[in-house]
């Protein structure tokens, strides 16, 4: 009991030490390694000490570890890294770690990093880890999968939990039958409209998706995208050519990448 | 079959009644699951009580600005101008953290309007503003609607997949007076089935906004920490909170009367002291009866903002109240069961009665037990349920099965034993020992002598109708004096004495019956002349001693019998009469004095040894048994003379 009143207490002089924050903190004590330069809609910018957002921050807002930006529907917002850039797509929310790295909690968001020299760029989702050496590519983190498509450059797809994951890869169009051609154009159609909220099994199967090893890390090729199937069930990772809707996004994000 | 041993449930089939034991369990187990309205208001009914074993005080740091009866006298009908609202208010500058429980969701006169918009402005930043969301009022509010963005800004953003109570629409103050609030954060509650409070959702979405309740959000900003939901879990600052799968928290009252509450109307009085509020977090909020902001909880009407700042109380002195459901559901329950199993073991009824209900009452005890010590929130009426449940089908199938024992009893003894005796046997169900025993007898053997020419002379169905008639008056003898019959072997009759009904004096009874059926066959000769091949003799051999006895035979086919030497020496003795009865009479006509007619009667060493000073009895010395080869002592019992005694009744 008593610990918890000293915990009380502590965080009670904490709080009154951090109450410019609320509305009003502007100033930055912490190492920044990143900022938010753009926003549009609302964002919303909470940092790591804080329960309440920023409110109208300046921008450029300097980021510490911890720091939040989080995105509502229609809204989109550009961060830059010391690795490099991104841009965070709507419904989303993004998290600073350090120097090294970011973490996509939730939404979409296009990631351009240069290369460093000693440094190992890494981003993040709840379920995955992406090793980066300079590049572009877009990762989706959704409650029923994540999705990692490269437009530039080369990344390695590894699980948090470092699981082996069942690898499939889709069937070349050189390698298809014509009518396999034809249902696969068909359905590459109409993916067009749902993509990132697809159901992982219909997706593999729409891919024509074939079982090629047990893997613990994925090296991704560029224009093609990665689709890992949500925590919980046995691991399995789709590499498929880049999704039509997925390079929308794409197109749309790089805008502000310009 | 294992049918009379001493346990209570042993006498059943045990595992098909475990198995339907355990299903009981699961049933009630799924129950608990998925309850149906009617049965979540039962079982809150049963464990509302739970709150009048809390002696905890309300956090001192909590102050309930009512605006009652009182204020309402001396200032007018609620609601009241916005000025003096303005007023009240200015004066709660001291307080850490201020929550406005009223909604100023329509505009009036705009001065006043203003006037309390700078007042809330004056607060600072430990100010809140209510929403009511979902109201009979309230309005889809768009994305880019200013106040939307307001409440986004006022809302959890540390959400994940979060399951939180949905709502499309708000009411919200005016524009005026929602600008100067710093934040904002619901005002609901959520009822249950019943119409009752009990738990309290920490949050609700608002399209994409996670909108946390009043007492969170006066949390949120005293304590500088957020809520974070991921799924069902969540987590204030560091703390843990137990929460249901619509994240809302068990709300654990305090006792009506222990709040500290100050009337709206003392804050506007000349000698207000501003320091009364230094420190605190207060709520301001409405409990005049004519308002309709009282709710429904456990412990009768209380104002609606008395159920945020409980709320906010238990957070500060760490009760909030953790459901015992899912696996520790099914834990209690599996307790339970095996006590019922133990208490299935005792075979008197009300004994088992009682413990069933002492079970139940240590129940009731380990579920207050569980609330005052613990904090900890068990709903006893699932364990309740399944004890019941239990109890009556466990009941029921003891009775049935105890009623089929009984069939079987009389079934299978009623043509062996006296009826009478059989209502004996059926009450001592208990202690009889028919699984095999080694004990003390008197064994009586009859057969009749000469009885082959009279096979010959009768007709068949003559012959079968006058057996029956003479079995008919020995097993009345056998029966008369507490003989059990054993078996018929073709014109002999074998009895047994002391078992499997304990008779202390069974030898001398044998004789008694001995005697008996010697004068029923009198009896039953009397119309017949001594040559007519109806006329029948007999003799009778009755041994005293130890045997073994029980049901003998295999499953379906098996009777109470005894065996052993005892046996077979009452047999041997019963076929000596004949041989011994012609000695006696040639010793007669030899002149020899003789004491009785004749020998009908044999009895052993043993029995002899039980009768001897009641009963008339005569050494036949040094008769030499069938099948045994040392000598053994017999007597000639002298039924004619018992008869003459009086000896029969």
């Amino acid at each position: 009991m008593k610990t918890h009143q000293r915990f009380l207490s502590a965080a009670f002089l904490l709080s009154v030490f951090t109450y410019s924050s609320l509305g009003l903190a502007t100033t930055q004590t912490c190492d920044s390694y990143a900022s938010l330069k753009r926003m549009e809609g609302q964002v919303q910018l909470v940092k790591a000490n804080s329960p309440f957002p920023v409110r109208n921050p300046e921008l450029p807002y300097a980021l510490c570890t911890g720091d939040l930006v989080q995105t509502v529907s229609k809204a989109q917002a550009l961060i830059s890294h010391v690795g490099g850039e991104v841009v965070l797509a709507e419904n989303s929310r993004l998290e600073v770690l350090d120097a090294d790295s970011l973490s996509l909690a939730e939404g979409a968001a296009l990631f351009q990093i240069a290369q460093r020299e000693g440094h190992r760029f890494v981003a993040k989702t709840p379920l995955i880890v992406i090793g980066v050496k300079g590049t572009e590519f877009l990762v989706s983190s959704q409650t029923a999968r994540n999705d990692v498509a490269l437009f530039k450059g080369a990344v390695g797809v590894e699980r948090q939990d470092g699981q082996a994951m069942a690898y499939f890869r889709t069937k070349p169009v050189s390698e298809m039958s014509f009518e396999e051609y034809q249902a696969y154009q068909k359905k590459s159609f109409s993916e067009y409209k749902n993509s990132l909220d697809q159901a992982f099994n219909d997706y593999k199967e729409q891919q024509m998706a074939e079982f090629k090893a047990y893997v613990s890390g994925v090296d991704l090729q560029t224009g093609r995208q990665l689709t890992l199937n949500s925590d919980g069930e046995k691991p399995e990772a789709i590499d498929a050519p880049v999704n039509k809707a997925v390079e929308q996004l794409q197109k749309q994000l790089h805008l502000w990448l310009e | 079959m294992g049918l009379f041993k001493k346990n209570g449930i042993s006498l059943l089939k045990k595992h098909g009644f475990y198995l339907l034991g355990f299903i009981l369990l699961l049933l009630t187990y799924q129950l608990a699951l998925h309850p149906p309205l009617i049965i979540q208001s039962l079982a809150s009914a049963l464990t509302d009580d739970y709150f009048h074993w809390n002696k905890r005080k309300p956090s001192e740091k909590l102050v309930f600005i009512d605006i009652e009866n009182t204020s309402v006298r001396a200032h007018g009908r609620w609601p009241w101008s916005r000025d003096l609202v303005a007023k009240g208010v200015a004066q709660l500058n001291t307080a850490e953290v201020i929550g406005l429980d009223i909604l100023f969701s329509e505009p009036t006169v705009a001065t006043h309007d203003q006037a309390l918009s700078n007042a809330i402005s004056r607060l600072e930043n430990k100010v809140i503003g209510g929403v009511f969301l979902n109201g009979p009022q309230a309005e889809t509010l768009t994305k880019d609607n200013a106040g939307y963005q307001h409440l986004l800004y006022s809302s959890l953003n540390r959400t994940e997949n979060a399951q939180l109570i949905d709502s499309q629409r708000a009411e919200i103050p005016i524009t005026k007076i929602r600008e100067a609030f710093p934040l904002l954060a619901a005002l609901n509650t959520s009822p249950d089935a019943d119409q009752k409070i009990r738990h309290y959702p920490l949050a609700f979405w608002l399209q994409d906004a996670a909108i946390p309740n009043m007492g969170v959000q006066m949390w949120r900003l005293g304590h500088f920490v957020d809520l974070e939901l991921n799924g069902t879990q969540a987590l204030l600052g560091e703390q843990p909170l137990a929460v249901d799968k619509k994240t809302r928290a068990r709300i654990n009252y305090y006792p009506v009367g222990t709040w500290q509450r100050i009337a709206f109307t003392e804050l506007l009085q000349p000698d207000w002291d501003p320091q009364r509020l230094a420190g605190r977090w207060v709520l301001v909020g409405v409990s005049e009866a004519g308002v309709t902001d009282m709710r429904v909880t456990p412990l009768g009407e209380l104002p609606g903002p008395l159920i945020h700042l409980t709320f906010v109380s238990n957070l500060l002195d760490n009760s909030l109240l953790t459901d015992i459901n899912g696996w520790e559901l099914l834990a209690v329950l599996l307790a339970v069961f095996i006590f019922v199993i133990f208490i299935w073991q005792f075979s008197q009824p009300w004994l088992r009665l009682l413990l069933f209900f002492l079970l139940g009452l240590s129940i009731a005890g380990i579920g207050v037990a569980g609330y005052a010590f613990f904090n900890l929130w068990l709903e006893i009426f699932y364990p309740l349920v399944f004890l019941l449940l239990t109890v009556l089908v466990g009941e029921v199938w003891f009775f049935v099965m105890s009623r089929a024992e009984t069939a079987y009893l009389r079934s299978a003894f009623s043509s062996y034993v006296a009826p009478a005796l059989v209502d004996k046997l059926v009450k001592q169900g208990d202690e009889l020992q028919l699984g095999g025993k080694r004990q003390q007898l008197t064994v009586l053997f009859s057969d009749l002598r000469d009885f082959t020419p009279t096979t010959e002379l009768l007709e068949t169905e003559e012959l079968v109708s006058h057996l029956n008639r003479y079995f008919g008056s020995m097993i009345e003898e056998v029966h008369r004096y507490n003989g059990t019959l054993d078996k018929l072997m073709g014109d002999a009759v074998m009895a047994l004495f002391n078992a499997p009904l304990a008779d202390e004096d069974h030898a001398y009874h044998a004789c008694l019956a001995a005697a008996g059926m010697m004068q029923a066959l009198d009896a039953f000769n009397l119309p017949y002349s001594v040559d007519d091949p109806h006329y029948l003799r007999m003799g009778i051999g009755i041994n005293t001693g130890e045997a073994v006895v029980g049901n003998i035979g295999a499953a379906n086919r098996f009777n109470f019998t005894a065996i052993g030497d005892a046996v077979n020496t009452a047999a041997r003795l019963e076929s000596m009469t004949k041989e011994v009865n012609c000695n006696w009479q040639a010793s007669k006509q030899a002149g020899e004095v003789k004491p009785c007619e004749t020998v009908d009667i044999i009895i052993g060493e043993k029995t002899f040894a039980a009768v001897k000073d009641r009963l008339p009895c005569y050494p036949v010395i040094g008769l030499e048994l069938k099948g045994k080869l040392q000598a053994q002592d017999v007597w000639v019992l002298d039924w004619r003379k018992m008869i003459a005694q009086g000896r029969l009744p």
